[in-house]
């Protein structure tokens, strides 16, 4: 499902140049659930990027979602985090200006073919997987932390993604929260077989997923 | 898509109130400052019904002389002077017209008049729309009837409804009515256009030679100063003046477009619009830029979740032709409340005031160009830092942004 293959990335500023990661070799079955974990900066976050498209490696050849990325076309690589990602992040990254619903309709709205009536009724059915279907019209800021996460677990799965990324998704929520968003987690990845990958720094999180990836200065130690 | 656009435009701008409020009152304010500033030049300079052919009439207010031994005087302009300019070849036309008014009474008010004394060439040179009755002509002049052709809103005020015609306006002295004609606003026109009513100047009752304002329309507006060299040279030759040495002849009006106190006032009111116009503009486009990059983490999760660069460089540039149409249109309803509270202070003095018979300062034409300049600014002030903002690396634009 995701295969990593030398992959390499590197961040150059003026002043001295970071090795993020250092020739990194992965492999990802359907249906995994894989934790990460590392120390601060030893390029957790910058691995998931990747994986999620969102950044380009400076080298080394990658296949997500079982199609090799090879040119990084703006066009190409936004449909394919359209139809076979989703992405939760630490910090939620909600849109402040959108209501509930209207955020998790978000990833169905670059779809083609998809009608507002039925964006409607797919983010319902999300929102109700994690439990949050009575507060659709509230406004992110309405919402606790826990809330906001399960809103942002709601939109990264409203259009069935293959492949679930999250990165750090408890790192801002007290432990009752983070059991709470871990076993929605859990759930989708029993129920439906999506395979996750989440970076955490929760040893505990980590121990309930099937396969755990230790990260140090930019490698693989395990 | 285009719907969906619409839509998170809609979202976009109920949620942010302040900005919207403030763009919108930005567009409108200056599309009824460019509009009601075009219609002003218009008036001021373009042709428009009565006054047509502006850019070839010459207003020649009077002409006077000055030499070491004569130190000033006007110049007494007779009938033989301009029909000897008639015959210059440069001349299409010349009304002789003289300027002053009567007074009226109605309810036991006085009303005070302008009134223009003119010859027949009058409905030659200028285009006068009738809406009863008709003009004075050659023969009315010489039998010296006591006519009169009023305006529109002369009329409303003073008869009504109904018809005008062979009525009678003026006080001891009372002048019947043979014509009804369509008024515009016209502002800053010296010359029989701003009259209310117009009579032959055959009965006027001050003498001719005293002062002696004439319409000369030139065959094109080349000639004007070749019209002006020949006024002159007339001037020298008439007998009073041809034996003075050193003689200065000066003319008085000149076109639309040399009168000097319309020309500062023109300049002057453009500056001050300019910077009303402008400042705001200025304005606009900072906020706009501003508030597209406090959207970047917007941008951010919108690109994570499937949007490409130019599906999001459309969104924002919906958003701004939405909200730069609907400043459009309050602009447009703007500028018909100030220009008619405008006309109504600047004509507080006139009959027409009374009636609001004035039309708006607004045209179409202006209300175009402004709405298209409306566009160019939201434009200019959406679309570039749209492009700009949906480039953005979406981790950057991320990082760049607020959580929530
Ligand atoms: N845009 C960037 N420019 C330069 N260096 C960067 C950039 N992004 C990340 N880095 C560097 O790359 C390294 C890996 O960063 P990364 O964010 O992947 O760490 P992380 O493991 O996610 O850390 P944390 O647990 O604190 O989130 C760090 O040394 C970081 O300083
Ligand atoms: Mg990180």
């Amino acid at each position: 499902m995701i295969k990593l293959i030398n992959v390499e990335k590197i961040y150059r500023t003026s002043s001295i140049e970071t090795v993020a990661l250092n020739k990194v070799n992965i492999n990802i079955q359907k249906g995994e659930f894989v934790s990460v974990m590392g120390p601060s900066g030893c390029g957790k976050s910058t691995l998931l990027n990747i994986i999620g498209l969102l950044d380009e490696p400076t080298s080394g050849t990658i296949e997500i979602a079982d199609t090799p990325i090879t040119g990084y076309a703006d066009k190409k690589l936004a449909y394919l985090r359209n139809e076979k990602l989703g992405f939760i992040f630490q910090s939620y990254h909600l849109i402040s200006d959108l209501s509930v619903l209207d955020n998790v309709e978000i990833p169905l709205l670059y779809r083609k073919g998809v009608s507002g009536s039925v964006r409607r009724k797919l983010a319902l059915e999300a929102l109700e997987k994690v439990g949050l279907n009575s507060r659709t019209k509230h406004f992110p800021n309405q919402l606790s932390g826990g809330q906001r996460q399960r809103v942002a677990i709601a939109r990264a799965i409203v259009g069935n993604p293959e492949v679930l990324l999250a990165d750090e998704p408890t790192g801002n929520l007290d432990s009752v929260m983070g059991e709470e968003i871990m076993n929605i987690m859990l759930n989708l990845n029993k129920t439906e077989g999506t395979t996750i990958v989440m970076v955490t720094h929760d040893e505990y999180m980590a121990g309930k997923t099937e396969r755990l990836i230790r990260f140090f200065d930019g490698r693989q130690v395990n | 898509m285009l719907r969906n656009y619409i839509k998170i435009a809609f979202k976009v701008m109920l949620r942010q109130k302040f900005f919207t409020g403030v763009s919108l009152f930005g567009i409108s304010f200056t599309i009824m400052i460019f509009s009601i500033t075009t219609v002003i030049f218009d008036l001021g300079y373009g042709d428009n019904a009565p006054a047509v052919n502006r850019s070839r009439t010459l207003y020649l207010d009077g002409i006077s002389m000055e030499s070491p031994t004569v130190p000033y005087a006007r110049v007494n302009i007779g009938d033989d002077f301009y029909k000897k300019l008639r015959d210059s070849r440069d001349v299409e036309n010349i009304c002789i017209y003289k300027a002053g008014n009567i007074r009226s009474f109605k309810n036991g008010k006085v009303i005070i008049f302008n009134v223009s004394y003119t010859d027949e060439e009058l409905w030659h040179i200028y285009n006068y729309t009738f809406l009863e009755g008709r003009p004075y002509n050659k023969r009315d002049i010489i039998t010296g009837k006591r006519y009169a052709v009023i305006s529109e809103s002369t009329k409303k005020y003073y008869f009504g409804n109904g018809s005008a015609i062979g009525k009678y306006i003026g006080d001891e002295k009372k002048f019947q009515i043979i014509g009804v004609v369509k008024n515009k606003v016209i502002l800053y026109a010296n010359g029989p256009e701003v009259a209310n009513i117009l009579i032959p100047y055959s009965i006027s009752t001050t003498s001719y030679a005293s002062s002696n304002p004439a319409i000369i329309l030139a065959k094109s507006n080349k000639v004007i100063p070749d019209i002006k060299d020949e006024l002159v040279r007339m001037t020298k030759r008439i007998d009073q003046y041809k034996s003075l040495k050193d003689i200065r002849i000066r003319l008085s009006g000149g076109t639309v477009f040399e009168m000097r106190d319309f020309g500062y006032a023109i300049l002057g009111l453009s500056i001050f619009l300019f910077f009303i116009v402008v400042i705001p503009a200025l304005n606009l486009i900072g906020l706009n830029v501003n508030r597209i990059s406090e959207r970047s983490s917007e941008i951010g999760i919108r690109k994570a979740f499937g949007a490409s660069s130019s599906v999001l460089a459309g969104q924002f540039i919906i958003e701004n032709i939405i909200i730069t149409f609907i400043g459009g249109i309050l602009g447009v309803i703007l500028t018909f409340v100030v220009s008619s509270a405008l006309v109504r202070m600047i004509f507080y003095n006139s009959p027409e005031s009374a009636d609001g018979v004035y039309s708006a300062l607004i045209s179409w034409k202006s209300v175009l160009y402004s709405i298209l300049s409306a566009l160019f600014f939201g434009l200019v002030s959406g679309v570039i830092p749209a492009w700009r903002m949906s480039r953005l690396h979406a981790i950057k634009a991320l990082k760049g942004g607020s959580a929530s």
